[in-house]
């Protein structure tokens, strides 16, 4: 269990935000932290891996105080095990792929470089460096090098968001493999829902730097309020007015998908909008394709 | 948003009051009023859904644009769920029109062809019968 109490006070010149967190999270579960932008997910991620210290508050990482304000406990990053994977990758660009993992594993390692090479199937690029890589797999050595660390909190932010479609697919396969793999807690700074839904199993949806919401991702999205079978989150691209209907054009994914809906259905619903499409099972036709 | 909020398609609440269920799937009855029942089929079952239970509270909701209108003699329909009305109200466009029909349980819009509704002679205040498959319902909180 990770129980959280941490309060953070940020002056900015717009005003400010007052991060105040209270959370338990359950050893080795996958936690989204879902919520806008300035809310206060990154700066979560943070204070959890040791980076941001925050103004009081308690962290305790099965029984283990990594902070305490009371009793002046603060531990440094090196001591937390925590795996970080940013967005940007951020890898060494002088080492290789292999020195890249090296690099981050303690020398105690119950695991070795080779296997983690494996597991990611790194093999191959091991002595590429990493400008000569292609963003899916330098997403994939960073996630190695989060690992090698043997990490008991592999915390990642928007770790696929810089991806595009197939890789992030892809990427969310290996994020799986490895939280299922490893016995660690995952947490995870992502506004995909799709890839929410996915892969955690508790999200915690934070506004104005406060929990507001937790639950599953059926909960959080509202995936069990309704009985249609045939349901996906997609972005409105185009809202084109026909007669007396309207015709919205809907990014699931990949595809662009269109859906016919009622003035008053569409009322509140703008371009760019997350929204749920819903229907019966019972009206797609299923074909092989080639 | 929550389901519940939304004010899009047909939305009607009833009471579940029969479910028979056959591997997976349940033909779901609703008593929406005095009158009116409507079932409907959905892929769940009362062991893996927990609303599935009978004197649960639960919305149903249908497509505009899946309603069926009929008028006069409809005896013979493979259609069971029927709800009889009156038309409140036509919005016509060039193919389509929207058509409000005022009903024991509430007001319901169907979407037909401005041809059908020309073919029918469908105008205000006249009695007529709202139909819907009931492998187009879906229920909801």
């Amino acid at each position: 269990m990770i129980c959280l109490d941490l309060h953070k006070t940020f002056k900015t010149t717009g005003g400010g935000l007052t991060l105040h967190l209270q959370t338990e999270v359950p050893k080795g579960s996958f936690v989204t932290l879902y919520g806008p932008s300035g809310a206060g997910k990154t700066s979560t991620l943070r204070m959890i891996a040791g980076l941001l210290k925050p103004d009081e508050g308690i962290l305790l990482v099965e029984d283990v105080p990594w902070f305490d304000s009371s009793r002046k406990i603060n531990l440094r990053v090196q001591k937390r095990q925590i795996g970080y994977v940013f967005q940007d990758y951020a890898l060494f660009p002088n080492m290789t792929v292999r020195e890249n993992l090296e690099y981050g594993c303690p020398e105690d390692s119950e695991i070795s470089i080779d296997e983690l090479l494996e597991f990611m199937e790194l093999g191959q690029l091991a002595s590429r460096k990493p400008q000569t890589l292609s963003g899916g797999q330098q997403q994939r050595v960073a996630l190695a090098r989060a690992l090698a660390q043997q990490p008991k909190i592999l915390l990642l932010d928007e770790p696929l968001a810089a991806l595009d479609y197939k890789f992030r697919l892809k990427l969310q396969d290996y994020l799986f493999r490895i939280h299922r793999d490893f016995n660690f807690t995952t947490i995870m700074v992502s506004h995909d829902i799709g890839e929410i839904s996915r892969l955690s199993d508790l999200v915690l949806v934070i506004e104005e730097g406060r929990v507001v919401r937790q639950g599953t991702p059926d909960e959080i999205f509202g995936n069990r309020q309704i009985s249609g079978k045939f349901r996906f989150v997609g972005e409105v691209q185009g809202i084109e007015k026909h007669d007396i209907i309207y015709i919205v054009s809907v990014l699931v994914q990949n595809q662009l998908i269109k859906v016919v809906a009622q003035p008053s259905e569409m009322r509140g619903i703008n371009m760019g909008d997350k929204v749920m499409i819903a229907s019966k099972a019972f009206n797609p036709i299923i074909y092989k394709i080639d | 948003m929550k389901i519940s909020d939304i004010r899009s398609m047909n939305r009607l609440e009833g009471e579940i009051i029969g479910i028979i269920e056959d591997n997976g799937l349940s033909q779901v009855t609703i008593a929406l009023g005095v009158d009116t029942i409507l079932k409907c089929l959905v892929i769940e079952t009362p062991s893996s859904a927990a609303y599935m239970r009978i004197g649960t509270k639960r919305a149903v909701i249908f497509k505009e644009t899946e309603v069926i209108l009929g008028k006069g003699n409809l005896s013979s329909f493979s259609l069971q769920n029927r709800i009889p009305g009156t038309i409140q109200n036509i919005k016509e466009g060039k193919l389509l029109c929207e058509v409000a029909v005022k009903t024991e349980v509430g007001l319901i819009i169907g979407i037909v062809s401005i041809e059908s509704k020309i073919d029918m002679a469908l105008i205000k205040d006249e009695a007529v019968t709202v139909m819907i498959k009931q492998n187009e319902i879906m229920l909801s909180e």
